[in-house]
């Protein structure tokens, strides 16, 4: 049974295509065959952190109006053989993705690969409506900040209203949270809201913190996504997330601030 | 009113209020003289009391001109709505001690006609509707006050609203409550409970709506979500967003929290905002009501 899972959050740039193309890639790693579809047509971005963006000839748009098949469209990932990636259009508008015609490419992708990534566009328009209409689990990415958890959610909302499992009465879309950009320094300064205060307003399970870090900006622009990074908080943190969303029990870290050094302590950095 | 009320207000001779005041719609599909009659005599007879003198709207937004008679002849829908007789009507419903009062959905030369028979036209819930491209479903608040129109929104499409309920017989221990005239006229079996539990978390942009009872939560309301019910509301979490008790202006509707961090209350169109709230009880488990007319916010426990 294939999975589809969107990875969405409402607002704007808390970082749900770094955390589609780190998760997508996990779940590669791993040893699951996985694709990644980028919905957010006309600002197409997954390609640029999956570094493939040199090798996009037909794009998700093509295949749902049949003007190339989807294997022509599917592009392997440099890093790993049970990757691919579904490109967005940068041409076409958002209207191009039709309920019918989602579905079809979601069906096809559905009898070939365990688990479908949906890279959801921001908002709450008909482009973020398509990318988690039919998913089976949800990745809400939030950051540590009011706005960012209002528009979580309400995203949440529409899950468990306008998702096709809701629709059908079925079982509601399985949620997760991936908390983004925490520091936990300015959270103990009460800067930043914290895990705890993120967690009571969405009531919903944590599937991971993922500290702010030089290293997500750094790997995004060479095209790498940060799972990659072995000297990265952030990779790590991925890395465990990818685990517990295959259901493992990992603790989770990065919530504390780290104690300090010898040398911090000694001089009060 | 209460006495410090009617103190205050000694120089002016009225008051603007904002007030909800339900009125029974009697949706036309068509119109026959005899048959029109039939229809009504038949609800009133299984109603009667419910009817007596009872201001009645005339709704033509679901009219479509053609009853099974006319199959021979057919009128389009405009022809129909431009030949009503509301003067006619109006006598027919007298006739049957019912006050013709207003006439919603009407347009045009239907709306004025509507007007030269001394009958008030009422802004289509579907032109409103439509105008925010919002398919409204069965809600309907007449709002008669500005100072609530962000109170009541019309309804979005992720509005929940309660199944179609029993009529209101025996509502709440009001005694204000024998005036008002009563809403929903199909009589329905007694047993079916008018409350509504919802036991997932109410999100950010989600809207609930109790008809005719009252609304149990056994969840969190987030900040942006809003309750609406005609009864009392019960939040067994954290109330964050909007909650409004007593919708049709039931005075005796409550509000129950276990912290109160919401950003509006209201009940039967009194309200106090999360600045006011923040004196009383905030965050704490605490119950919301009206006492000669002015809201207490006690807390529980």
């Amino acid at each position: 049974m294939s999975k589809i899972i969107v990875v969405t959050s409402g607002k704007g740039g808390v970082g749900k295509t770094t955390t589609s193309a780190s998760i997508a890639t996990g779940l590669a790693l791993k040893g699951h065959k996985t694709v990644v579809i980028d919905f957010d047509v006309g600002l197409r971005n997954l390609d640029l952190i999956m570094n493939c963006e040199r090798r996009v000839v037909y794009d998700f748009v093509n295949v749902i109006n049949g003007e190339s098949t989807l294997n022509q469209a599917l592009i392997k990932d440099k890093h790993s053989d049970k990757l691919f990636i579904l490109p967005a259009s940068q041409t076409r508008d958002k209207d191009a993705l039709t309920k019918e015609g989602v579905g079809k490419v979601l069906d096809e992708l559905a009898t070939n690969f365990e688990y479908i990534v949906c890279d959801s566009p921001a908002g709450i328009e008909h482009g973020a409506l398509m990318a988690l209409y039919f998913a089976d689990e949800a990745i809400v990415v939030t950051n540590p900040e009011v706005s960012s958890v209002r528009d979580s959610d309400r995203i949440l909302g529409i899950l468990s209203s306008k998702s096709k499992r809701a629709e059908l009465g079925q079982d509601p879309v399985k949620e997760h949270l991936i908390l983004t950009r925490y520091n936990p320094v300015r959270v103990s300064k009460g800067e930043m809201l914290s895990v705890k205060d993120v967690e009571e307003i969405l009531s919903i399970p944590l599937l991971g913190v993922i500290p702010e870090s030089q290293s997500v900006l750094t790997a995004s622009n060479q095209g790498v996504p940060v799972i990659h990074e072995e000297e990265s908080d952030a990779g790590h943190a991925y890395r465990d997330a990818v685990g517990r969303l295959l259901g493992e029990e990992i603790p989770h870290r990065f919530i504390e601030q780290s104690r300090k050094g010898f040398f911090q302590r000694m001089f009060g950095a | 009113m209460s006495q410090a009320n009617a103190d205050l207000l000694d120089a002016t001779c009225l008051q603007i209020k904002g007030a909800l005041t339900p009125l029974t719609t009697f949706e036309l599909y068509y119109y026959d003289e005899t048959r029109f009659l039939e229809a009504v005599e038949e609800k009133i007879a299984q109603a009667p009391k419910l009817f007596e003198n009872l201001p009645i709207v005339l709704s033509l937004e679901k009219f479509e001109g053609n009853g099974p008679e006319d199959e021979v002849q057919p009128v389009s829908e405009t022809t129909a709505l431009e030949s009503l007789d509301f003067g006619l009507i109006k006598r027919q419903c007298a006739g049957l001690r019912l006050q013709l009062v207003a006439v919603r959905g009407a347009r045009g030369v239907v709306a004025k006609n509507a007007k030269a028979a001394g009958l008030a036209v009422m802004t289509s819930q579907r032109s409103l509707a439509e105008a925010t491209r919002i398919p409204a479903p069965d809600v309907e608040p007449v709002i008669e006050d500005k100072r609530l129109q962000p109170v009541f929104r019309p309804p979005t499409n992720e509005t929940i609203v309660a199944p179609q309920l029993a009529p209101e017989n025996d509502q709440q221990q009001s005694g204000a409550e024998s005036e008002e005239p009563k809403t929903q006229a199909e009589p329905a079996e007694e047993a079916v409970p008018r409350n509504m539990i919802v036991t997932n978390p109410v999100r950010s942009g989600q809207q609930i709506y109790a008809k005719g009872g009252d609304l149990i939560v056994t969840a969190a309301v987030s900040a942006g979500a809003e309750l609406l019910a005609d009864g009392n509301i019960h939040v067994y979490g954290a109330l964050r967003g909007r909650a409004l008790a007593g919708v049709k202006g039931n005075q005796a509707a409550r509000i129950f929290c276990h912290s109160l961090e919401a950003e509006l209350v209201s009940i039967a169109g009194q309200y106090r905002i999360s600045e006011d709230l923040q004196k009383t009880e905030w965050q704490k488990s605490c119950q919301i009501y009206l006492a000669d007319g002015k809201m207490k916010i006690q807390a529980l426990s």
